[in-house]
């Protein structure tokens, strides 16, 4: 068996474990990094129950350089060649940004910006014959949101950091797609959360199977964004026509009237 | 006095039998997902010295192999009666942490689990196991290469299908430990009110199940034929199929033994 692995990034939440599984159905070999061992544990343990491929675990916190520098070497010591990463790991608060406690929103800016970027950087010098790299952005990420300040402007980034790195690297058969998803239903309180958005939060919901397969062709494809579900393409077709001075008052205005509705489950999630 | 073991215990159908049985004081350990279920369902009882609850999320597979150990030291074992009665129905593709859709898990694989946990004591007793089906089992299939329904999901369609693994299941069982003198059955409860559908559900499925559901039949009612098998005379010809007390034939595709076998294999797979 080669030793091309696909790495996952966040593989014990729900959509890692969607990635993961649909991936080692395909017949790759999986490393899973995430930062609960036990958790690791746990999905390894099933996986290894139904298929042959290999499964490796590293438990990494992606905000800590040293740590990262480890997983790497770990990947290089254990002969690792990356063909695809998939990296999930990212952090979602909403809240007011003079609201948020200094630590949360260092720590999601660490997390979705400086651990994204660390991780992408060093999987460049492991990879294969070839790089497909997926990474978790927002359909956030095209709109300026109030409330949802520092996470908007981190998923922005990484749709501007695809689109840039498709190009700088177009010889070097190394490709990044962004996934621009809305709400993901992954746990019952992330569904409470998107009904309490109303009807526009319930007609953006879109399974995570079928999220998880698309992508994976678009991946393949080698398309640079995906944004899932009609309903959001649509919303964001139309939100390209109002000027985005005018965009954020629609969506504070709008945002306001969500948040008195959830204002008694405002956590902070760790995706 | 027999001992009986019944998961869903803290709500629905699952407590009516509860209820039942309390009343007839036999041993009963009652299952619900969490400690405060439990508590709420035990103090409701008034809290009778025969009962003994315990919580197990039957979506997780740790859960159940950690308090299975629990149950078997309670009932020292030997088990008369085990009934299976929790579900769950799912509007969303979700997961446990094992990567296993949780409708599947929760509603079938868990049944299969906690089944074979328990197996050896059954024997012990030459037991019974009950299992709560449905009639939307019929006109439906099994796709092997796809039982979590990752390609086709939606929210009856996986309900069905978990509902034909329970009939599926109960054959199969029948097949391979009737000779054994155990024997288990598929109860339909047909329309019942409870809130199943209204749990993990949003929007229109909610209302319309709440709306359904409130021409069904109580629980109280409903119970009384869980009671029936378990009191009247074992009926050991097939089919293992009961609706309102009486038998009936399941789907023709749930009664196939190479179905049976395909399934149990499965299942044998995803919780070794």
């Amino acid at each position: 068996m080669s030793n091309n692995f696909v790495m996952v990034v966040g593989a014990t939440g729900g959509l890692g474990r969607e990635y993961s599984i649909q991936l080692i159905e395909k017949g790759y070999n999986i490393l899973l990094v995430a930062r609960d061992k036990s958790n690791l544990k746990t999905f390894k343990d099933s996986l290894l129950k139904k298929y042959k491929q290999k499964v490796l675990t590293y438990s990494c916190d992606i905000t800590d350089n040293q740590e990262v520098i480890n997983l790497f070497k770990f990947i290089e010591e254990n002969n690792i060649k990356l063909s695809k990463l998939i990296h999930i790991a990212g952090i979602e608060i909403e809240d007011w940004f003079k609201d948020t406690s200094h630590d949360d929103i260092l720590g999601l800016a660490n997390t979705n910006v400086i651990g994204t970027t660390n991780i992408i950087h060093r999987a460049l010098e492991v990879k294969g014959e070839s790089l497909d790299i997926l990474v978790m952005s927002s359909l956030a990420g095209f709109f300026p949101m109030p409330m949802k300040a520092v996470y908007s402007a981190s998923k922005r980034y990484i749709i501007e950091l695809a689109r840039t790195l498709n190009y700088e690297l177009k010889g070097e058969s190394t490709h990044i797609l962004a996934v621009c998803a809305n709400g993901m239903p992954t746990r019952p309180d992330i569904v409470e959360k998107l009904k309490s958005q109303g009807v526009f939060g319930r007609l953006s919901i879109v399974n995570i199977s079928k999220v998880v397969r698309i992508s994976l062709k678009k991946l393949n494809k080698r398309t640079t964004i995906y944004v899932p579900g009609r309903f959001n393409r649509i919303l964001l077709g139309f939100s390209k026509l109002i000027p985005r001075s005018i965009l954020v008052k629609i969506l504070g205005r709008r945002w306001k009237k969500a948040w008195q509705k959830i204002e008694a489950n405002k956590k902070v999630r760790k995706i | 006095m027999k001992n009986i073991v019944i998961t869903g215990a803290t709500s629905g159908i699952g407590l009516a039998i509860v209820k039942a049985l309390v009343e007839k004081e036999e041993n009963v350990i009652a299952i619900g997902m969490n400690q405060v279920d439990c508590d709420t369902a035990y103090n409701s009882l008034q809290r009778p010295k025969s009962l003994r609850y315990i919580p197990i999320d039957l979506s997780s597979n740790q859960q159940i192999d950690n308090q299975s150990k629990l149950i078997l030291e309670h009932f020292e074992e030997k088990i008369d009666v085990l009934i299976h009665c929790a579900a769950t129905v799912r509007q969303y593709f979700m997961t446990n942490k094992e990567g296993y859709e949780l409708q599947f898990q929760v509603n079938y694989l868990a049944i299969f689990h906690l089944t074979r946990n328990l197996l050896e004591a059954i024997k012990n007793s030459k037991g019974m196991v009950i299992a709560t089906s449905s009639r939307v089992h019929r006109r439906t299939k099994l796709y092997f290469d796809d039982l979590m329904n990752r390609k086709r999901y939606f929210i009856l369609n996986v309900y069905r299908k978990t509902k034909l693994c329970i009939a599926i299941f109960i054959h199969q069982f029948n097949r391979l430990f009737m000779d054994k003198d155990l024997i288990g059955y598929a109860v339909d409860p047909g329309l019942v009110n409870t809130t199943i559908g209204a749990q993990n559900t949003t929007g229109f499925f909610n209302k319309f199940w709440q709306f359904r559901s409130s021409f069904g039949q109580t629980p109280k009612v409903v119970a009384t034929y869980y009671l029936k098998l378990i009191y009247e005379k074992r009926i050991t010809t097939a089919p293992y199929y009961y609706k309102y007390g009486k038998q009936l034939k399941p789907s023709a595709y749930s009664r196939r033994a190479d179905i049976g076998k395909l399934l149990w294999k499965a299942s044998e797979e995803y919780v070794k």
